[in-house]
């Protein structure tokens, strides 16, 4: 097996003349062949083959020349086949599959297969299907090449099964829309537009309100010891285990207008909660705050406290200590907290739709959107939208939480390094 | 610069352990290390001292005023502890320089400080790493160096060199007594070595159970141990007990095990006689013409039967059994070759009436 334990930006990087000269040589030979298609054809065309030649550089060449020139020729036979009968799908899967067992590459091996099966045996799902296929099968075969154990990689494999139950609908929905339909649902739907932006708006306050009490909770939980001290840490989850609904009935028996604090609060701070923004963030506040505060509790019990200890000796007062050492260190737990907080309250619904059911947040509006229209061509845009923004922000927060808690410092464990 | 340092009665509970009633003078400039077993409360009374505790009882001086109620982040006491707490988030340049941060200084200053701990540490080359990627002699450096770069009333030190491997030991042991000397702070080591105490300390003082046995230049303390345990504690190997009358210009002692031997003290009753193992003479033959020593009397040359050898590097271990009592001795590696015995050899020990102590019971 044709195996190697370097990955392919290493080799390409490290034989960039090859690759660059190879590269050249497909596209020269492209254009020589389709000598009339347009640029973004040749363009797209050139990925494939960039994609082509990094795993035969990666897999092949390092091997031996003889076995690379084997993998040209194949390479050469299979652009032309695919030049001569694009319409066979089957028939040049087939060959690709065969091509690619014959150099040993499990890895572009079973993508092949994963693109063969969902392609042309079950197109329904295809690009779902496709999508996170490749993605588990790739880190089986990572498991599998990293030696762990025949447990763990069939651990993995039964895993899958949930993994892709759980994705395979939200990445179908995603591939139902075009990019046309979601961006003209954007710009043609100003309604679709604010409830969007009313989510977000409300999630990021709520988890603002909930970072400003939850933080400081937390650090004080982590550092102290006290009698009923595990009480009062599940009865923090409780709000998990409530359904929705009944929250939002008991949070309007407390603040509704009829209710003596919700009064008090509309006469001297001119505070509303039903159906008002106040409500929506009150009811995301209270789902959301437990995700946050454990989290964060985790986060601050890896930060010794001795190195709050040091910081004093050294002339920290204990907010600069604090400041200085425990934030910074906990910062893991605390963005982990912070993100998981934001996405459960932006996901809120339950809760939301009793005690403000307008204005409109996003997973009202669309549930309002399949009330009215069912799954039809005004409702998938719109979802998939919802669907896009959300993954963006939750992609964006999980990128500036790799950052700053220390991807770049390397060690998976920061708070207690310093054991011989 | 250097600080004077009195503990008055220091006493607190934690749950079922506590400290009780330390009472400890350091000296200005003085190199103090306080020996005890693990859990005998020393790195509490060194968080005590830093004023990350607060005594229930008692005081704590510096130079005469009493500081015992003032936060940490005021009395200027470097802390190091056993296992650095590096701030892992920093690196090690900004680790020095962490105390710097609230001490109003000029930049310079702080430059030369910086410059100075990382040359007398040989922290150079290491300024931009962080502390994931030090060695742990390393660590304990930058943590060391961050203590004194306050440049410290006194320095706290909770056993810093226990973690490390013998080489890098030695050369921060030399780099601290170094520094030491040029810096003249007042320091205070905790430890159960007892090597680190020997090598390092102006004085020691042993602590066990969260009690103060005693304290006092190192020779009188490991020469002269007051009790049992800070005998055994400090390797004195050959403790006995026995019962003593007055004799001449000292006693003569009865041992439990059998026999009677002359000792150059004062005490009469019960005792306990300890003789540390390299203070015991083996002979190999019983002496002809006299004695080892003219002091020497012949009760106190007892024969006996090399039962086991045990290889210390330089040293030799040998275990002898006279009688009833199995005695420790360590010879050097020349003395044992002459010596010219082995496991099961016939010896003389020979023990001098100046060295042996004895505890009162």
């Amino acid at each position: 097996m044709a195996i190697h334990n370097r990955f392919s930006i290493e080799l390409v990087t490290r034989d960039t003349k090859w690759f660059i000269v190879l590269a050249a040589a497909a596209l020269l030979l492209q254009v020589l062949v389709l000598p009339h298609a347009g640029v973004t054809t040749h363009l797209g065309l050139a990925l494939g083959h960039l994609f082509l030649i990094s795993i035969g550089v990666t897999f092949v060449w390092p091997v031996s020349r003889r076995r690379f020139a084997a993998y040209l020729a194949g390479y050469v036979a299979l652009f032309g086949l695919s030049w001569g009968y694009p319409q066979k799908e089957l028939l040049m899967m087939l060959f690709a599959l065969l091509y690619a067992g014959t150099f040993h590459s499990p890895l572009l091996f079973g993508i092949f297969l994963i693109f063969h099966v969902s392609f042309v045996l079950f197109p329904l799902y295809a690009l779902a299907e496709f999508t996170l296929g490749v993605l588990l099968y790739t880190a089986f075969w990572a498991i599998v090449r990293a030696r762990q154990g025949p447990l763990v990689s069939i651990s993995f494999l039964w895993g899958a099964v949930l993994v892709l139950f759980l994705l395979l609908p939200i990445a179908h929905l995603c591939s139902l829309a075009t990019v046309q339909d979601i961006a003209s649902t954007w710009s043609g739907n100003p309604d679709v537009r604010r409830a969007i932006g009313r989510s977000v708006a409300t999630s990021t306050v709520a988890t603002l309100v909930i970072a400003v009490f939850g933080i400081p909770f937390a650090y004080a939980m982590a550092r102290a010891e006290f009698a009923g001290k595990n009480l009062l840490l599940a009865l923090l989850d409780v709000p998990i285990l409530i359904p929705q609904p009944v929250i939002a009935l008991a949070l309007l028996q407390v603040l509704g207008e009829k209710s003596t604090l919700g009064h008090w609060l509309e006469q001297a701070w001119g505070l509303r909660f039903a159906g008002e923004l106040p409500g929506i963030i009150t009811a995301q506040v209270v789902v959301s705050s437990p995700f946050l505060v454990r989290s964060a509790i985790a986060g601050f019990q890896e930060v010794d406290p001795r190195l709050e200890k040091v910081a004093r000796t050294l002339g920290a007062r204990p907010v600069s200590a604090f400041r200085l050492v425990a934030l910074p260190l906990a910062r893991r737990g605390l963005l982990t907290g912070l993100i998981l907080a934001w996405a459960r309250s932006i996901s809120e619904f339950g809760s939301v739709l009793i005690l403000a059911e307008h204005p409109e947040t996003a997973p009202i509006m669309v549930y309002h959107l399949f009330i009215r229209h069912g799954l039809q061509e005004q409702t998938i845009p719109a979802v998939v939208l919802l669907v896009l923004v959300c993954l963006w922000i939750f992609a964006g927060l999980h990128l500036m939480r790799h950052f700053w808690s220390g991807g770049i410092l390397g060690g998976p464990r920061l708070g207690r390094t310093d054991t011989d | 610069m250097a600080a004077r340092i009195r503990i008055e009665g220091l006493s607190r509970a934690w749950g079922r352990f506590s400290l009780q009633q330390i009472h400890l003078d350091i000296g200005a400039g003085e190199y103090f290390v306080l020996l005890g077993p693990i859990g005998s409360g020393k790195t509490l009374l060194l968080e005590m001292l830093a004023g990350l505790h607060t005594p229930q009882q008692g005081r704590i001086l510096l130079n005469g005023t009493d500081i015992t109620g003032l936060e940490p982040e005021h009395r200027h006491f470097g802390l190091v502890y056993q296992h650095s707490m590096l701030f892992p988030h920093l690196d090690v340049q900004d680790n020095i320089e962490f105390g710097l941060r609230f001490q109003d200084l000029p930049g310079t200053e702080k430059e030369r400080r910086v410059r100075f701990l990382a040359q007398a540490l040989g922290l150079e080359g290491l300024l931009g790493r962080r502390p994931a990627t030090l060695s742990g002699g390393e660590r304990q450096k930058v943590a060391l160096a961050r203590a004194l770069a306050i440049q410290p009333a006194v320095l706290l030190l909770d056993e810093p060199l226990s973690p490390l491997d013998s080489l890098s030991k030695e050369e921060l042991r030399e780099q601290l007594l170094r520094l030491h000397r040029e810096l003249g702070t007042t320091t205070l080591d905790v430890t159960h070595d007892q090597w680190t105490a020997r090598m390092q300390a102006d004085r020691v003082g042993v602590l066990q159970d969260g009690k103060l046995l005693q304290a006092g230049p190192v020779g009188e303390v490991f020469e002269r141990p007051g009790s049992r345990f800070v005998a055994e504690f400090l390797g004195v190997e050959n403790i006995l007990d026995g019962r003593s009358v007055r004799e001449g210009r000292g006693v003569r002692v009865r041992l439990a095990s059998g026999p009677e031997i002359f000792i150059e003290a004062a005490h009469v009753g019960a005792v306990s006689v300890c003789i540390r193992p390299e203070r015991i003479r083996v002979l190999a033959a019983p002496p002809e013409n006299g004695l080892p020593e003219p002091s020497c009397p012949a009760s106190n040359v007892l024969p006996g039967v090399i039962r086991e050898l045990s290889d210390r590097g330089p040293m030799v271990r040998v275990t002898v059994e006279a009688g009833a009592t199995s005695w420790r001795a360590l010879l050097a590696r020349d003395e044992f070759r002459r010596l010219d015995r082995t496991v099961g050899g016939e010896v003389h020990l020979a023990l001098l009436p100046g060295e042996i102590h004895v505890i009162p019971k």
